[in-house]
């Protein structure tokens, strides 16, 4: 009996579903990523739509407008764009597995799920609120509905869906792009050079003119806030900055037995010369070269190369494991056709490739097991155990002066969020992209700060400890009303705020 | 027709097959790496440390299995039939990797590692990520027996193998 790839595709993200079942994703203060500049750009704009030009955002809008429609219309909940991102991981499993499948059936899909799925961070940002996952997933279905599209009858409805997805992509993050290469590699591959590239062209074109038609409904669209600010930032690196912003090969280190997957899967893919691998190929050398070229370089970055080392590892392993389980379900004659290198090793007929085979599978799954499945099982505990809003003890003494408050600033908009305040809009976004570029010094932040006047001062104690006049503006305006070993609260005297009490009535007031 | 296991396909040595060689090498270099760690660092063996899992000492314990795993090892790359190193290292790889799941049941070893970005050399990354490696070593073991195993019992009775 074939098992339909979509139940194939889907038993992971099921299960991982029930083990994050106690996973807080509304409550959680910040799950990881940008969790809190996305939730107080969509806060913000869910509240005061007007102020958006306000925020110097450096990103596309689309997923922002989303999320704050959906905010006024269900709550300010911070788990609708983490869910966001958990829906984009799906569609991405779904997408994979369907590509998956056409080169090493239920088993592959399986496979490639369980390697992205374990790929080091990979679980907390498909529940964080992010950018990067949502962008790269739908780029990837995208991708795969043109794939689709080469493959089935109804060419024309696969491609108009593809088009409109990328351009949504492309307005979510314009890291989609790294698919781009890849496409045009597939339609080569499939169609021949000239006609490959025409079709490629004539659908660029289209897709295009649709990211143009959509930018101009955003608040802001212009090339100095969605490419010229990463570019001044990188030309501001200094040589130290640079290098420590930058990848180095050893990350991959965490992914002991995604690394020789991937590369059986670019062996397998060369001599194979298959499509959907050439995709993988070519998405995996863009996703590298982009990598090495780019600064500054963040971590999260790494989920551009983790989709193509999935696909191509999860099909290789696939591949090898079928040779092995080959005589256990059917004979060699009835090879199943994706059943790819058992054909090469059929031609062959070398007896030795039996051992080679169980060597190859017996080293990616020790690797797996011994390293990659103990970390994600750390990983999702690590979820279920995230801080909550409620357990945090200067969020429920900022609850207190919700009504009163106005605007809060917190270099941690995640932790306003959870209370439901608005930090200032030009503060929203401390990326170290702008501190980089210069366009935003301490000083900067300061004065704007000082500016909104903000009713709630949420400082992180190590970085108030290097900068006096953030001392001495707290210290003649607020009163500081609670702290933990990290925070401190203020709270503006004009709202005549119980203050902090000594040692001792603290332990008093906590039952001690 | 079914064939025995004992037919002429499992009487051939396991040294042949390269999947018994690697085996066979990684246990006597196994065995070789517990007697240096016994040298090396008798503190964690002597003074009557017991093995969480088993309660018997730790020296015991690792002298043991050394002497298990090389003679194991040494057999493999010698005189050893296909059918009976499948046997063994099905064995040994179901009890070793039972092993390392209780151990890391029975204790709390803190955050597991996945990243060998951080050690500044070999020595100290097989010391850091000692439970890994074992893991992955056991597992393998038991990766290899029990397909092993089934060639010689299952596949090859088919004549696709």
């Amino acid at each position: 009996m074939k098992v339909h790839w979509t139940v194939s595709a889907l038993v992971l993200p099921l299960l991982l579903v029930f083990a994050l079942s106690d996973c807080p994703v509304d409550s959680a203060i910040s799950v990881g990523g940008d969790d809190g500049f996305e939730l107080q750009k969509e806060l913000l704009l869910a509240r005061h739509p007007e102020m958006a030009a306000r925020l110097d955002n450096d990103q596309p809008w689309l997923h922002t407008i989303v999320t704050a429609g959906l905010m006024r219309f269900f709550g300010e909940h911070a788990a609708i764009p983490r869910l966001l991102s958990a829906a984009s991981t799906i569609a991405l499993l779904l997408a994979l597995g369907y590509l998956s499948d056409k080169c090493a059936g239920a088993l592959g899909v399986v496979l490639v799920g369980a390697f992205y799925l374990s790929c080091e961070s990979v679980t907390t940002h498909a529940l964080a609120a992010m950018l990067e996952v949502p962008a790269l997933s739908w780029g990837v279905v995208a991708a795969t509905m043109l794939i689709a599209a080469e493959r089935g009858r109804k060419r024309w409805p696969h491609w108009i869906t593809s088009i409109i997805l990328f351009a949504l992509a492309l307005h979510i993050k314009l890291t989609a792009m790294l698919v781009v290469p890849g496409i045009v590699a597939y339609l080569i591959a499939s169609r021949g050079v000239y006609r490959g590239l025409f079709l490629g062209i004539v659908l660029g074109v289209v897709c295009a003119f649709l990211f143009v038609c959509i930018g101009l409904l955003c608040p802001t669209f212009s090339y100095r806030s969605l490419w010229g600010s990463h570019m001044a930032a990188e030309s501001a690196l200094t040589i130290a900055q640079a290098k420590a912003s930058s990848f180095h090969w050893y990350y991959l280190s965490s992914q002991l037995a995604l690394v020789p997957a991937t590369t059986m899967g670019v062996v397998l893919g060369i001599v194979r010369r298959h499509p959907i691998l050439t995709f993988g190929i070519v998405f995996l050398t863009t996703s590298i070269a982009v990598a090495i070229v780019h600064r500054p370089w963040w971590g999260y970055y790494l989920v551009h190369l983790y989709i193509p080392m999935s696909l191509l590892g999860g099909v290789a392993t696939a591949n090898v494991a079928q040779i092995l389980l080959r005589g256990f379900w059917k004979r060699k004659s009835e090879a199943n056709e994706v059943d790819m290198l058992s054909q090469v090793t059929a031609e062959r007929g070398s007896c030795n490739w039996w051992s080679l085979s169980l060597l190859y599978v017996a080293t990616c799954v020790a690797l797996w097991c011994g390293f990659t499945l103990p970390r994600w099982i750390f990983e999702v505990k690590n979820l279920c155990r995230l801080e909550t809003a409620d357990n945090a003890i200067v969020l429920r003494a900022m609850r207190q002066y919700q009504r009163q408050t106005h605007w809060c600033y917190s270099s941690e908009g995640a932790w306003a969020f959870q209370d439901g305040m608005l930090v200032p809009p030009e503060l929203v976004l401390l990326t170290s992209k702008r501190f980089l570029s210069g366009s935003l010094t301490i000083g900067k932040v300061l004065d704007i700060a000082r500016r909104y006047n903000p009713e709630v001062v949420l400082l992180n104690r190590a970085k108030l400890s290097g900068m006096p006049e953030w001392e001495k503006w707290v210290e003649a305006d607020y009163v500081l009303c609670e702290q933990d070993p990290v925070h401190e609260l203020w709270v503006a005297r004009r709202l005549a705020p119980r203050q902090l009490g000594e040692h001792d009535e603290r332990l008093r007031h906590l039952g001690l | 027709m079914r064939r025995s296991p004992s037919s002429s396909t499992n009487k051939r040595a396991a040294r042949n097959e390269p999947h018994f060689l690697v085996l066979g090498i990684i246990l006597v270099v196994l065995a070789l790496l517990k007697c240096a760690d016994i040298y090396l660092y008798p503190v964690r063996y002597h003074g009557g440390t017991l093995d969480p899992v088993f309660r018997i000492p730790m020296l015991h314990l690792s002298l043991g299995m050394a002497g298990v795993e090389i003679i194991l090892g040494a057999f493999m790359l010698s005189t050893m039939s296909t059918n009976m190193a499948a046997y063994s290292s099905t064995f040994l790889g179901t009890a070793f990797t039972l092993y390392r799941w209780l151990k890391t049941t029975f204790t709390d070893e803190g955050e597991p590692c996945g990243c060998l970005g951080v050690a500044s050399s070999w020595s100290a990354a097989l010391r850091y990520y000692q439970d890994n490696v074992l893991l992955t070593v056991a597992v393998f073991i038991f990766m290899i027996g029990i397909f092993a195993l089934l060639k010689e019992t299952h596949f090859s009775n088919r004549g696709s193998a």
